[in-house]
């Protein structure tokens, strides 16, 4: 299969009044054609930044990209000129976000924000044809019959009821679940062959969220898209991901195919998430957390981020920094439990 | 429909504001040291008692106090608001029938360069943010509304008058020069020019453009303040993000997202704007001399007018709670949630 | 759930005074704003004291007797800064002198319409119900109506002055800040430690210094400092219409108008009390948004 994206030694800074902080280290990550991906982390290890930066929308004056090379299909994403990098936007890399009413325009109609979709499309496809997005301030733009009819179809897709109906209505006159799928069917389109989705279910509530991340599978196996769903819910990404990335302070820790991960999971990191969810069949016994909280990443490291909370740190944790090493098939730890 | 409900609440507060205002001018009338007479009549009245024995009865300032507002009201509402002293004597409503349609020439235009302007300088300054440009831009509005109309005006006829040498200094047209047509809309700037007077309607144009001028230079600025941080507000919001993440180009999701999220903001301030035009219009017009509805309200202020006051008062009042309104309407007409909701 | 502990925000005068003035130093507009508005302070004081003590401290006095004239209408120069009207007074002394009402009327104003709106406001979102139903619908009408235009009316009935326009200003100047602390009060009284204190017997008095006050007051410094500015701007408006002090005492607006007929003639007469007006709004303007800059308020 082909490798849709390759990240390589890819680093990030913020700039904040605490000074900067390295938002990204040295990240490693392949994602092939067709794969469902999960970056898992808690608030703050990186994950909503490597996806802002694979589609190019890191805040500009707050965010410094520090070295290394995120690839899509050969191309160099982060060298490219902001004109450049935006032909790849929507068309080829899309992106969904966490709160869907805030993430759509409140005065522009469903219709309208996904039809200037499919009239980019139409414009990529054609770019001879006079296909153009209204620019006149204010005014309902009334969208010709094809651009409806595919707006509909896309809303369709994404199984939202009434798509005629829904068509025209405001942001605001839908429930959340039908705001994520508008937004779901906004990014796909353009035919997007990576789809970012920045934790879509959190603001959901579970049922909802179940049906979000059913379409989002069925997504994947219908039309082929590559998916990278961002979560802080290892509970999520068990449901739908191939593979899983977990990610911590900036690094990755491990990053394997979901059934290994979860049944021998490596890092101490990961075993830890894992204790803390609590599932059926703990019956009795403690939900155990992980001591300690996430460190201050203005300082930099050469150590282990995570050896002051490990319950298996070791000394060589305090002097050295553990490299992401593949130990089995696919099976991706950054630790020195397993070596060095 | 709850756009329908909402509108009639609004129109409903603001005849109840009207009503405010005119039990103000009421109260104030009875509050004139001597005769209450005056608030018709004036000062003057108290020369001629006959007459204003015939005018007390007319107006039935010597029936209980609850009385008299009744008739007070019905009579403000049907015109009736006594005679001016500073004006010979003529019915205010005639006088403000003569200088309403003036002044709103002036204000009408002075809101329309204002905005102009306003609106301009408020996107450059947002596009173009922390830049030297904004800074200049900055300076310009901060002076804008520090600045009182009066010193802008006596700023810009030194200019003109004297450095320039270009544009008339006085009135609403040169009487030598040139003569307006009939009236028709009651506006003389449009009914001059509906009937072909275009030697009029150059003149009075002419004289329009530096008392307009003013008003819309110390008025500009609260609005490019407010377009500017509104529009670098919605710039900041997450689907002003999701356009970007479409590829939209910056000039689509500036002036196709972003202006029109800003430019409702824009509504609510567009009335007060107007406000300021209007209680502006007194002290322009009178720098200006411009025979308009301030000029009038300045002169009676100087000549213990009071009828002339308080109905100039109760004009303004009238036009500037109008103005709300239809700022409500077109508010409600623009916001989604409110249309709908 | 929250912890019923309530933020330490305690009313220390000292303190917040100290924590005032860092804020006004803190970034340049403001500095430049503050050395404006100190300047005028300094000034206003002064001449107010002078006043009291019946001392002339300004250079030529400001309504001089006929033998006490300068020649009439000259130009700016050293001995006369500002020049001399038609009557041969000594501008800048007419200046100096109307400083303590034309500029001190803001702070006079402000202060009440802080004091009256924050009371008003705060107890009405405590109490919230009828009282707050009538706050509410008595700001809306304030806000409605054109605050100059009626105290214009106030001030052709009643006669002008600056007594009589104080209080017309102060009566029409409060409801922006009782609907400020009003917001605030309904923020804050339903989070739980509010309710705590309520349980354990503490007056409303107490609650709304403590708690509700401290939340807002960065907020209201902005606003008031802003709105000290356009209450200059207003009484100007009001003294060039002649409803100020009576001539021949001098008001800053009475005497651009009183100086209208030698605008082309003489411009500096008419101009420079205007310019003096705006150097003292822009003052207030320029440390009001240097505040907000620095607390990032909206």
């Amino acid at each position: 299969m082909a490798t849709v994206l390759q990240v390589t030694d890819f680093s990030v800074d913020y700039r904040t009044s605490r000074g900067e902080v390295r938002a990204l280290d040295s990240v490693n990550l392949k994602v092939e054609e067709k794969e469902f991906i999960a970056l898992v982390g808690e608030s703050g290890c990186g994950k909503t930044t490597l996806g802002l930066a694979t589609i190019g929308l890191l805040p500009p004056k707050v965010a410094r990209i520090r070295g290394g090379i995120i690839s899509y299909k050969g191309t160099d994403l982060t060298k490219l000129s902001p004109n450049a990098a935006r032909k790849y936007r929507g068309s080829e890399i899309a992106m969904i976000f966490q709160e869907p009413l805030t993430s759509l325009n409140p005065l522009k109609r469903i219709g309208e924000q996904i039809g200037e979709a499919i009239v980019l499309r139409h414009q990529k496809e054609d770019p001879k044809g006079n296909e153009k997005i209204p620019r006149i301030p204010g005014r309902t733009w009334k969208l010709p019959p094809h651009v409806r009819e595919q707006a509909e179809r896309m809303l369709a897709l994404v199984r939202i009821p009434d798509p005629d109906h829904i068509i025209n209505r405001y942001p605001f006159e839908l429930s959340g679940g039908m705001r994520q799928r508008a937004m779901i069917a906004m990014a796909l389109s353009q035919q997007p062959e990576l789809l970012i989705a920045d934790e879509p279910t959190t603001a959901l509530d579970v049922t909802t969220q179940a049906q979000v991340l059913k379409l989002m599978k069925e997504i994947k196996d219908k039309l082929g898209t590559t998916i990278m769903l961002v979560t802080h819910d290892l509970a999520v990404a068990s449901q739908v991901a191939d593979r899983v990335v977990v990610m911590y302070a900036g690094q990755i820790v491990e990053d394997a195919e979901v059934h290994a991960l979860f049944s021998s999971p490596k890092h101490p990191y990961t075993q830890g998430l894992l204790s803390c969810i609590p599932t059926g069949n703990r019956e009795g016994k403690q939900l155990t957390p992980i001591k300690g909280t996430i460190p201050d990443l203005t300082v930099r490291r050469d150590w282990c981020r995570f050896h002051p909370r490990c319950p298996a740190a070791m000394d060589v944790c305090a002097r050295k920094e553990p490299l992401l090493k593949e130990l089995e098939k696919d099976h991706r730890v950054a630790c020195f439990l397993y070596g060095e | 429909m709850n756009l329908l409900r909402f509108l009639l609440r609004r129109a409903g507060f603001a005849v109840f504001v009207l009503f405010v205002v005119l039990t103000i001018t009421f109260v104030l009338s009875h509050l004139i040291p001597g005769n209450v007479i005056y608030a018709w009549l004036g000062r003057e009245a108290a020369q001629y008692p006959a007459v204003a024995a015939a005018y007390s009865a007319k107006y039935h300032l010597n029936d209980p106090i609850y009385v008299q507002y009744f008739y007070y009201i019905a009579g403000m509402l049907q015109g009736n608001l006594g005679v001016s002293p500073s004006r010979g004597f003529i019915p205010v409503s005639s006088v403000i029938a003569q200088t309403l349609p003036l002044t709103l020439q002036i204000v009408l235009l002075a809101f329309v360069i204002c905005v102009a302007i306003g609106l301009l300088l408020g996107i450059l300054a947002a596009r173009y943010q922390n830049s030297p440009i904004d800074s200049a831009i900055r300076v310009f509005y901060l002076a804008s509304y520090s600045s009182p109309p009066y010193f802008v005006g006596v700023l810009i006829l030194v200019v003109t008058s004297l450095y320039l040498r270009i544009l008339p200094t006085g009135g609403a047209y040169d009487p030598l020069l040139v003569s307006p047509s009939p009236s028709i809309t009651g506006f003389p700037i449009f009914d001059s020019l509906i009937q072909g007077n275009f030697a009029f309607f150059e003149n009075a144009s002419v004289h329009l453009v530096l008392p307009a001028l003013t008003l819309a230079l110390v008025s500009f600025g609260v609005i490019t303040r407010v377009a500017r941080s509104s529009l670098l507000d919605v710039m900041k919001t997450n689907y002003i993000r999701t356009a970007r993440s479409k590829g939209l180009e910056e000039g689509s999701v500036f002036y196709g997202h972003a202006l029109p999220n800003a430019a409702i903001s824009l509504i609510t301030i567009s009335s007060l704007v107007m406000t300021f035009l209007l209680t502006g219009s007194v002290f322009v017009e009178y720098l200006f001399s411009y025979p308009g509805l301030g000029h009038y309200a300045f002169t009676a202020l100087q000549g213990s007018d009071y009828p002339g006051i308080m109905a100039t008062v109760f004009v303004f009042a009238a036009i500037i709670i109008i103005t709300n309104l239809v700022a409500d309407v077109l508010y409600a007409l623009a916001d989604p949630e409110v249309r709908l909701g | 759930m929250d912890n019923p502990t309530p933020p330490s925000n305690r009313l220390r005068v000292g303190r917040r005074l100290r924590a005032a003035i860092r804020l006004m130093t803190s970034n340049k507009q403001s500095i430049v704003g503050l050395v404006i508005v100190m300047g005028f302070l300094i000034i206003a004081v002064v001449m107010e004291v002078a006043g009291l003590l019946n001392l002339q401290v300004t250079p030529y006095p400001a309504n001089p007797l006929p033998n006490q004239v300068s020649a009439v209408l000259l130009p700016p120069s050293l001995a006369h800064p500002f020049g001399t009207d038609n009557i041969g007074r000594d501008v800048f002394s007419r200046i100096l002198v109307a400083t303590p009402y034309d500029f001190m009327i803001g702070f006079a104003v402000v202060g009440s319409a802080v004091i009256v709106g924050s009371l008003l406001g705060g107890f009405a979102g405590l109490r919230g119900g009828l009282l707050d139903e009538i706050l509410m619908r008595v700001t809306d009408v304030f806000f409605a109506l054109p605050v100059l235009l009626i105290a214009m009316v106030i001030g052709a009935i009643l006669g002008g002055g600056i007594g009589n326009m104080s209080v017309a200003l102060m009566i029409t100047w409060w409801p922006p800040y009782a609907r400020l602390a009003r917001g605030e009060s309904l923020k804050v009284a339903h989070q739980n430690y509010i309710e705590a204190s309520r349980l354990s017997g503490q007056r409303p008095r107490h609650i709304l210094f403590r708690h509700i006050l401290p939340n807002i007051s960065g907020t209201m410094l902005v606003y008031a400092t802003l709105d000290i500015g356009t209450v200059i701007l207003v009484y100007s408006g009001l003294t060039y219409l002649g409803l100020g002090n009576k001539p021949p005492a001098p008001d800053w607006g009475q005497m651009v108008a009183a100086y209208n007929s030698w605008l082309l003639s003489d411009p500096w007469l008419a101009l420079i009390p205007g310019l003096i007006i705006s150097i003292g709004v822009i003052g207030f303007s320029l440390l009001g948004d240097g505040i907000k800059e620095t607390l990032g308020i909206r």
